[in-house]
């Protein structure tokens, strides 16, 4: 399935909680959306949850416009909020089986789906406690738990991970991988962008409302960077090296590390070929030269202002 | 294993809702405390009667021991079904319906109207909860004299109604997409109506207790009339419904065309009782009774289709009829604006035309109604003709500010709102203008009916009171021309506006495929 987001656009009064937003994903797909707070994202994840409307642009999931038609969305998308809304006097079974109810799952396989669920989420110790008894990540499972009853093919997730702790960050990574695995779409929203690049195929960064970078994981971390950082390694001194990277051109600086040399070179990807071809006609034997990509944590304070509306 | 399989086929059935509600419910500390302090209530009043009674008659026996009883006991069962459960169901779904937070459930495949009669299913099962605990104690007034079951059974019933009808609007209120502030005033409103709706029931019970319901009981009369009034309240209940199934569908459905065609249906049906209750009774009130509510219904009708779009997505126009003849009838049942004005004023002229010309040409061979009735029928009339006017003048001019000046900054949602402002402002200004400039005047109250013209209230009060007088007659013919000719300029500055949406109103172009 492909997930198309069409110049998707949120105004509230002069405020332009989402600016024309459009990106692409497919099944199979984690894709991280990432923003700083009052981008946009939580807006935009409840556009596609079909639980706000936008004041234009469209969702489609394949042929399917959640806009027009949100009734078939709503059996294509699970979706997690930020915080479980607040219900009282009901249990986590019995919560999980009015949305099984609720999706028109019939018994008896609504009894085994719901186990299924339970036992997948890790619940199974707590299904007869109150929703109010428990604690956030208990909570966010739970609504994890909800998104998955109706086995829907797309995941949007709004800051599943807030509020975790390692374990359950680690689990909900791991549960990510699994769902991705079975070939779900999976758009997850998150502040912790280390988890993030661990686990997502892709990202797409907002801010005001408006993208920044969109794509690949490796293609945004890649394109558009002002300079890139290389690892080279000879067999020879690396004091020799690094003294003759300082007179080459593209070299904005050279820095001695162990045994090695990290070298910021300026420009694009060729001239890393450049350097290298360099280095091997000067006769230093190379025996490692590796690019370093910058983090999604340092791509994402370079694009973003950390502006708010 | 069959018996199993039956429960489970059963409990697929049953709206998801219904089973998570009571789920709630019966753990719910709140209700189960309403519950035993209703059951103890009830037990300690008929102890404290039962007791006081003993104590002060030993000589004589107090024939109405009963009724007094049935009385109080009617009373609490009804202050508490109708605070209780309306306010609960109303409260509940208000919150899960915010703008801001939406429940997850509006996002299952549930549909707008397995999540509205779920709402409503699971209180009347709270309702018939309190009543099954009511129900006993009040029996037992009838050993106490001075009231026969069928009156307990045919209060308890009406009671039941009532409390149907103010669940459903409740949950109707409880559904109007609006921020905390919009949500507590209609809370408060809706609160009032439950009051007047307590206060009714409890005068009309009292009164028909009084009177001794049964000797009535066995004519044929009163069952229709009950008949007639049981298909009103249900008609009501139902509109109520189809609202807030329309509200909670979303906005590219077709979400006004279930409720036109219910207006429509219930239109059709309780005129028909109208009619026939008219006939047999020999009077035209049932017809009037059914021409006023109706005509205030289409006013609503009106002030809610100025809100409506006035273009049409996808998923609407691909069930636009293609066939010219078709589409003429579905324009006006369809969502949009300019159809449902049209579709409003269509159904008051049926309402008003041929049923007010058909009886008036029997005014005096069939019903020989006396020239006082006479001039109330006509007051009546031109009352419903002057607030139908009114609304639509208000409702048009606020659709003509809107268009004309606040077009991007008015959401069409909102254009209700503007027209009440504008209907508000009519109904001050006069007061603050003749504050200002005719102070004189004002104290002494002798003031030309025609400073308030634009107060409804006011010119209607006023045109009331002068229906004999010769000045009353030219004032109400220059009321008349005045709201007519307000009407049409609303009309001609709309065409255009209106004229779009017609031209809008078409299916999508066929594409042909060539290999």
């Amino acid at each position: 399935m492909q997930i198309k987001i069409e110049h998707l656009r949120k105004h509230y009064g002069r405020t332009r909680a989402v600016d024309d937003i459009s990106f692409t994903f497919s099944s199979g797909e984690i894709i991280g959306f990432v923003g700083p707070n009052g981008a946009g994202k939580s807006t935009a994840m409840r556009i596609i949850a079909t639980l706000d409307e936008p004041t234009s642009g469209d969702v489609l999931l394949d042929d399917v416009s959640v806009v027009e038609e949100p009734e078939k969305g709503h059996r294509l998308i699970g979706y997690v909020p930020d915080s479980l809304p607040g219900h009282r006097d009901i249990s986590v079974h019995e919560y999980l089986d009015f949305f099984a109810r609720a999706y028109g799952i019939r018994s008896p396989s609504r009894q085994k789906v719901v186990e299924s669920i339970e036992e997948f989420t890790n619940l199974v110790g707590i299904r007869e406690k109150h929703l109010n008894a428990l604690s956030k990540g208990m909570k966010n499972r739970v609504s994890v738990a909800r998104a998955l009853v109706h086995d829907p093919a797309v995941l949007v997730m709004d800051e599943p991970a807030a509020g975790l702790d390692p374990r359950a960050r680690i689990e909900l990574r791991e549960l990510l991988k699994v769902l991705s695995g079975q070939g779900k779409a999976v758009l997850i929203s998150s502040h912790i962008l280390t988890e993030l690049a661990e686990i997502c195929t892709g990202a797409v960064i907002v801010e005001r409302g408006k993208i920044l970078r969109a794509g690949s994981l490796r293609q945004i971390l890649t394109s558009d960077v002002p300079h890139r950082t290389v690892l080279i390694r000879t067999l020879d001194e690396p004091e020799m090296l690094y003294k003759h990277l300082l007179l080459l051109p593209n070299v904005e600086a050279a820095r001695l590390i162990d045994h090695a040399v990290e070298v910021d070179l300026m420009g694009a990807e060729e001239g890393c070929c450049e350097l290298l071809s360099q280095l091997v006609r000067h006769g230093h034997r190379v025996v490692e030269f590796r690019q370093q990509h910058a983090g999604l944590e340092q791509l994402f304070m370079n694009v973003t202002q950390g502006d708010v509306q | 294993m069959k018996s199993a399989g039956f429960m489970a086929r059963a409990d697929d059935l049953l709206n998801p809702i219904v089973v998570k509600e009571l789920r709630q419910a019966v753990k719910s500390r709140v209700v189960m405390a309403a519950l035993l302090l209703f059951l103890f209530l009830q037990l300690t009043i008929l102890l404290v009667i039962l007791l006081a009674g003993e104590y002060r008659s030993t000589q004589t026996v107090n024939l109405h021991a009963g009724r007094k009883t049935f009385e109080v006991l009617q009373g609490i069962l009804l202050g508490t079904c109708m605070l209780l459960i309306p306010v609960y169901a109303g409260v509940r779904l208000a919150a899960e319906h915010s703008d801001t937070n939406v429940d997850l459930l509006f996002i299952s495949t549930l549909r707008a109207r397995a999540i509205i009669a779920g709402k409503f299913q699971a209180s009347i099962v709270l309702i018939l909860l309190i009543f099954s605990a009511c129900a006993p104690f009040m029996t037992f007034t009838y050993l106490l004299r001075g009231i026969d079951i069928p009156s307990i059974l045919m209060v308890l019933g009406m009671d039941f109604l009532a409390v149907l009808l103010g669940t459903q609007l409740a949950i109707f209120l409880g559904t109007v997409p609006a921020n905390w502030g919009l949500k507590i005033l209609l809370g408060l409103i809706g609160l009032g109506c439950l009051g007047v709706l307590f206060g009714t029931m409890m005068k009309g019970s009292l009164e028909m207790l009084e009177l001794g319901l049964g000797p009535l009981l066995g004519t044929l009369e009163f069952w229709l009339i009950a008949g007639a009034i049981v298909v009103a309240v249900v008609a009501v209940i139902g509109l109520l419904f189809a609202w807030s199934v329309a509200i909670v569908t979303p906005p590219s459905a077709n979400r006004a065309l279930p409720v036109r065609l219910y207006l429509l249906a219930a239109w059709l049906v309780t005129g028909g009782v109208a009619a026939y209750l008219t006939r047999r009774f020999v009077t035209p009130i049932p017809l009037y009774f059914w021409m006023d509510g109706f005509i205030l219904l289409l006013c609503v009708q009106i002030l809610t289709a100025i809100n409506e779009r006035d273009r049409w997505g996808l998923r609407v126009t691909r069930t636009i009829p293609r066939r010219w003849w078709l589409r003429g009838p579905a324009f006006l049942l369809y969502s949009g604006a300019a159809g449902g004005i049209g579709f409003a004023l269509l159904l008051i002229a049926l309402t008003i035309g041929p049923p007010s010309y058909l009886l008036s040409l029997e005014r005096d061979s069939f019903f020989h109604l006396s020239r006082g009735k006479i001039d109330v029928i006509d007051t009546n009339t031109l009352v419903m003709v002057l607030i139908i006017l009114y609304t639509f003048n208000y409702s048009m001019t606020a659709v003509v500010l809107r268009n004309m000046l606040l077009p991007r900054r008015l959401k069409s949602l909102f254009t209700w709102l503007l027209a009440l402002l504008l209907g508000g402002l009519g109904c001050s200004l006069p007061f603050i203008f003749l504050f200002l400039f005719n102070n004189e005047g004002l104290r002494s109250g002798r003031i030309n009916p025609w400073w308030y013209i634009t107060n409804p209230a006011v010119t209607i009060y006023n045109i009331v009171m002068d229906w004999r007088s010769e000045v009353g007659e030219d004032f109400r013919t220059g009321v008349l021309w005045f709201l007519v000719v307000w009407a049409v300029l609303m009309i001609l500055l709309c065409l255009p506006w209106m004229g779009r949406q017609i031209g809008r109103f078409r299916p999508p172009e066929r594409v042909d495929v060539v290999d």
